[in-house]
């Protein structure tokens, strides 16, 4: 099919959608706790009489809430804070039912955000986003995480002083929990200073959904890469066309057995593309074979090919075709 | 200058140390010098207390020492805070203050080399502002031989390195005298050692430190008016210092120099945005303006690097038998780029919503080109001058980028979910094409070539639906179509079709778990090796009869691509944790048929790659004192490509291709605990393993058999690196308001790969050894809460 045959076909679909939402909404999307659920009249001030401190109730353990004071979610002094309204309740739904309850027979809140009572994802995720569908959010519904069925509790902890994913030295714990590949990749000799604090996934990666791949925060490998290695950026009089395409076609930026990130020890790395390339000097034997260099230190000691053709991102000396200058 | 002597170099004072792992995340705990604030424990980061210590290192290990500021045995002190005040929460008000420091590390031979200090403050729902700055070092070696210095001077020992006879350069601007110290290239190695009768003597090469450090700081302010926030942020970071670069000073396997090539750059940043929001309606209009300067690119000594080669022509009065590169070595050329962003969100209701955002750029460069050539015979040869004088005289770079992604998420029925999705990416190169007098081939002309930059249109539409069998299980299938365009490339056009399934599930209450599989199928167009044949021209010959300059780079090559991964997460009964995960993708490219001398044969390239992970997680809590953390992942890679040995033996078998597949495997493991010993007292014990290793298998006949060479022979021998990292710390509560850290780690690397091995001596080669190190480091901090 042509390319232009289905961007028409794309935008037939998009029409259709658009009319789709004309239809209801679905019923599983009643107001939580039910239609007879109440506020409590006591607002946050009944909630922290127990929740100012850790309980154990029923064989579990509920965490003390009241660090959420500290944070902007408990300033009642801003209307856009949850606090300014049903204070708890605005997050946790109404929920006199659970004031009310003896510890024998109490309920959960209307909306459980953890634990083995948690309430469906999607409940707990539209709480949040009630607020927070902006800014870097705004790319969430469909994103790779949701389609997870991540909720935003699965990253992000509230009733603390300080949410630890929002801290530099402490985010790429909560990543590592799932993202097991990227940790072992942090801990090879070579790699970007994750572990040591310098760099955070949240440095290249936008969780809450992304247009570009891999939920990147720009819409671009390239572009990612530029923000902290501009002079990669050019443009240069002669162009590495796999560099200007993608960084990640040499490179794997969570961390590799060898040396500056590489995916493949070079010569090899470069032999994927060049294996067959003349040399310069037009004597009829492919130079960038292993036997035509006759030195195999040239090929294979130090920087093996990166010994002459150092300036492999591209380079902007008249002399630097092949980017020995 | 000697490596530095290994010293124990202990503070006889308070030994304190830093935060250990969080809550026995072994392995994902930051390095011992990461942060010299506590760790987050249970999930809370502790705040209002600030830290303060010291510490000490037992070995100097440049490699060690890469990202923490520490390649050197020594003492030095160390702190760090977090600090917050907040109004009551029920005051009205809404002003805070906070502020976190870590790294800020003294004494080490450095001043506070990884420090981060970040100052926040505001009103809450009005305006706010914020500081940071942020030091980062890189340290990559402390005794990198080189024939050069930073600046271009030749070592000590050196007044000239003879490049072929007749032929030398030297810095000076006159011949040097005929009985003056040559420097020559190895005629085996091609690298740079002193007077061949003479064994290299110590002081007569350069052993430089590498490395660069930035600085960077930030500032930012934003109002909220409404629905309405505006901000605006800048940023300033200048790094400095070198790094280790190499360089032909010929051509035909000339001479090779190794040299700390300079670094010096500023990079501005600046955003400003807009941004609207209400729950149903969101738009958010950015401006991004990006500097980059390169500060030895203008008015630097030497332009970057000066060679003046000299032709003894009483040696060699007319016969050139090299090519000379001899130049200008250039450095990355200043740069802007120009962003404008807009993004926009609508909810047609809770569960269908329209996402949209359209991105343009543009990337400019004009510094002015270094020059070709210094060599003597070019700049007085009237014919060869007058065309260099020809070329213009820099760029004028312009490139435009234009992206656009319009999504729509629905439900548009009970249990069903639905996902459409348009991109497009183009890049548009501006830049106009020229043609360019470069390398000097013989005494009568010089290289021109054509700098034919590329562009592209990449679009894609993705279509998923899923269905929801239960509340808890979901399958999700996918299709993907993908097309790109491409002018000035080997490959004009791909594209390819990718299927997806997905089921998503929570088994129990107690277990969750995925699983996918993706195929995908590309197809690119037929290959045009036109640009070889303009770009390098007198390499491929008129006729391109040449195969070697037939090959399609694998990321535009037609390709068939299958992977299925899962993860399965869950609790083993109330104390125990456990994650699995898995994943597996394998290509196969196609690679078209190449012709050489009218006969068709399969073309070069990466025929095959695979990818695997896997591994467990576990988390097992014996008692409420006491918990521990496994952990393993294996990785697996493996990449197969096609090369060519001989094209001028087409029909030897063996002789016209080798085949080398190259399997990358990496270890992790981790094991650590936590025991609260006593009310007052908390120990933990870590330790991580990693391990990384390559094997090579080759096939087809092929040898590097030169006298003295260390890599001849088939097959290649395989490399690995192994890094052990141990840690044992203790935290005391004194009382509530203070508390006391004291930790010890020991790191070790131990590596070995061929390419780092040097090969006799007197040969000049960088001081690259294998970076292997054991080294122990103690620390100690006090904790005051306020």
């Amino acid at each position: 099919m042509s390319g232009s045959r289905h961007i028409r076909q794309a935008a037939v679909l998009i029409l259709l959608c658009l009319g789709m939402a004309a239809l209801p909404a679905r019923a599983d999307d009643a107001p939580a706790g039910g239609a007879n659920a109440v506020y409590s009249p006591g607002g946050a001030k009944v909630c922290m009489a127990c929740h100012n401190s850790d309980i154990e109730e029923n064989g579990r353990t509920y965490k003390e809430a009241t660090p959420i004071l500290q944070t902007p979610h408990g300033m009642k002094g801003d209307p856009h804070s949850p606090f300014a309204d049903h204070e708890c309740e605005t997050c946790h739904g109404p929920s006199n039912a659970h004031v009310e309850g003896t510890a024998d027979k109490r309920p959960e809140p209307a909306i459980v955000f953890r634990g083995p009572n948690a309430s469906p994802v999607d409940v707990r995720n539209q709480v949040c986003l009630t607020c927070h569908q902006n800014g870097l959010r705004m790319d969430w519904a469909g994103s790779q995480h949701q389609n997870n069925n991540l909720a935003c509790v699965s990253c992000h902890t509230i009733h603390v002083s300080k949410d630890p994913v929002l801290v530099k030295f402490t985010q790429p714990d909560v990543c590592f929990r799932c993202h097991a590949e990227q940790r072992a990749l942090s801990m090879q000799f070579s790699h970007h200073p994750i572990r040591e604090g310098k760099v955070v996934c949240s440095d290249c990666h936008n969780p809450h959904g992304s247009p570009g791949p891999k939920l990147l925060k720009e819409v671009r490998v390239t572009d990612t890469c530029y923000n902290c290695h501009a002079d990669k950026r050019g443009p240069f009089l002669w162009e590495h066309q796999p560099v200007r395409e993608d960084c990640t076609n040499c490179h794997n930026p969570h961390g590799s057995v060898n040396a500056r990130l590489l995916k493949e020890k070079v010569p090899f790395l470069c032999l994927d593309c060049h294996a067959a390339t003349n040399d310069m000097g037009g004597v009829g034997v492919s130079r960038l074979s292993v036997a035509a260099h006759s030195s195999s230190l040239y090929l294979y000691g130090d920087r093996s090919c990166l010994n002459c053709h150092s300036q492999v991102h591209g380079s902007n000396s008249p002399s630097g075709s092949t980017f020995f200058r | 200058m000697p490596p530095k002597a290994r010293t124990a170099a202990f503070s006889a004072a308070c030994i304190l140390i830093v935060a250990g792992a969080a809550h026995a995340a072994t392995g994902n705990a930051l390095d011992i010098w990461a942060t010299t604030l506590p760790p987050a424990e249970d999930g809370q980061l502790a705040v209002n207390q600030v830290t303060f210590g010291v510490g000490g290192a037992t070995q100097s290990s440049p490699y060690f020492g890469r990202y923490n500021g520490m390649p050197s045995a020594s003492a030095g002190f160390l702190g760090g805070w977090n600090i917050q005040r907040r109004d009551a929460w029920d005051s009205g008000t809404t002003q805070y203050f906070s502020t976190i420091a870590t790294d800020l590390n003294f004494g080490f031979g450095r001043v506070a080399p990884e420090a981060d200090i970040d100052l926040r403050m505001g009103e809450q729902g009005k305006w706010s502002a914020f500081a940071n700055y942020d030091a980062t070092t890189y340290v990559s070696g402390d005794a990198y031989l080189t024939t050069l210095d930073k600046n271009g001077i030749l070592a000590p020992g050196y007044q000239a390195l003879l490049i072929a006879a007749g032929l030398y350069f030297t810095n000076a601007a006159t011949p040097p005298p005929a009985a003056a110290k040559f420097g020559a290239f190895n005629a085996s190695t091609h690298l740079a050692t002193s007077n061949p009768v003479t064994v290299y003597g110590p002081g007569e090469q350069l052993s430089t430190g590498i490395g660069t450090r930035r600085d960077k700081g930030t500032v930012g302010a934003s109002a909220d008016l409404d629905n309405w926030v505006v901000s605006a942020v800048f940023s300033h970071e200048h790094k400095g210092g070198s790094l280790e670069q190499a360089m032909t000073t010929g051509g035909n396997n000339a001479g090779m120099v190794t040299f700390p090539m300079p670094i010096d750059y500023d990079t501005d940043n600046f955003v400003a945005s807009a941004a609207y929001s209400t729950p149903d309606f969101q738009v958010r209009l950015s401006y991004i303006f990006s500097n980059f300067t390169d500060n030895n690119s203008n008015g630097y000594a030497f332009q970057g690097w000066n060679f003046a080669a000299f032709r003894d022509t009483t040696v060699t009065p007319n016969a050139y038998t090299s090519y000379p590169k001899s130049g200008v070595y250039s450095l990355p050329p200043s740069n802007q780029a120009h962003t404008v962003k807009a993004e926009v969100g609508y909810n047609f209701d809770p569960t269908t919503r329209l996402y949209a955002t359209f991105v343009y750029g543009a990337q400019l460069q004009d510094d002015p080109f270094a020059a070709a050539t210094q060599l003597g015979y070019v700049l007085t040869n009237p014919v060869l001058s007058a065309q260099l004088a020809s070329n213009p005289g820099s760029l004028g770079g312009f490139v435009q980028t234009f992206f656009a992604n319009v999504t729509f998420t629905a439900r548009p029925a009970p249990k069903w979910d639905f996902k459409v999705s348009y991109t497009a990416d183009a890049r548009d190169a501006q830049t106009t094409p020229m043609w360019i007098y470069g390398d000097p081939t013989d005494t009568t002309a010089l290289k021109y070539r054509e700098a034919v930059p590329e562009s592209w249109l990449k679009q894609n539409i993705d279509i998923e639906a899923a269905y929801h069998f239960t509340p808890s299980t979901r399958v999700q299938v996918g299709y993907k179509f993908s097309d790109a365009q491409r002018t000035n490339a080997i490959t004009h056009r791909t594209t390819e079709n990718e299927e997806t399934v997905k089921l998503t599930s929570t088994f129990t209450p107690a277990w969750t778990g995925w699983i996918g599989f993706s195929h995908s199928d590309r197809t690119a167009s037929a290959p045009d090796y036109s640009l070889w044949l303009v770009q390098i021209q007198s390499d491929c010959g008129a006729t391109l009869a040449l195969l070697g300059c037939q090959q399609v780079p694998f990321y535009e090559a037609a390709r068939r691509q299958n992977a299925v991964s899962g993860m399965l997460m869950g609790t083993i009964d109330s104390a125990t944790t456990l994650s699995l995960y898995g994943k597996f993708s394998d290509d196969h490219y196609g690679l078209p048929p190449a012709v050489y001398n009218g006969v068709t044969m399969p073309s070069v390239g990466v025929y095959h790659d695979y990818g695997a992970q896997a591994g467990p997680d576990l988390t097992h809590q014996f008692n409420p004192d006491t918990e521990v953390h496994l952990f393993y992942t294996f990785q697996r890679t493996f990449r197969g490509m096609r090369a060519l040995n001989d094209q001028n033996q087409p029909t030897v078998p063996g002789v016209f291709y080798y085949q080398v597949q190259s399997t990358y495997d990496i270890h992790t493991a981790g094991a650590g605990g936590t025991w609260r010993a006593s009310d007052k007292l908390k120990i933990g014990l870590d330790y991580t393993y990693s391990y990384g290793g390559e094997r090579f298998n080759q096939s087809g006949s092929w040898n590097t058999d030169e006298a003295g060479q260390i890599f001849g022979g088939d097959p290649l021998l395989s490399t690995g690196s192994g890094i052990h990292q141990i840690r044992l710390h203790a935290t005391y509560d004194y009382s509530p308001a203070t508390s006391m850290y004291i930790g010890y780690q020991f790191d070790s690397l131990a590596m070995s790969d061929w390419a780092l091995i040097g090969p006799t001596v007197g040969q000049v080669l960088s001081g690259n050894v294998p970076p292997n190190y054991n080294v122990s480091t103690i620390m100690a901090a006090m904790t005051v809460r306020l």
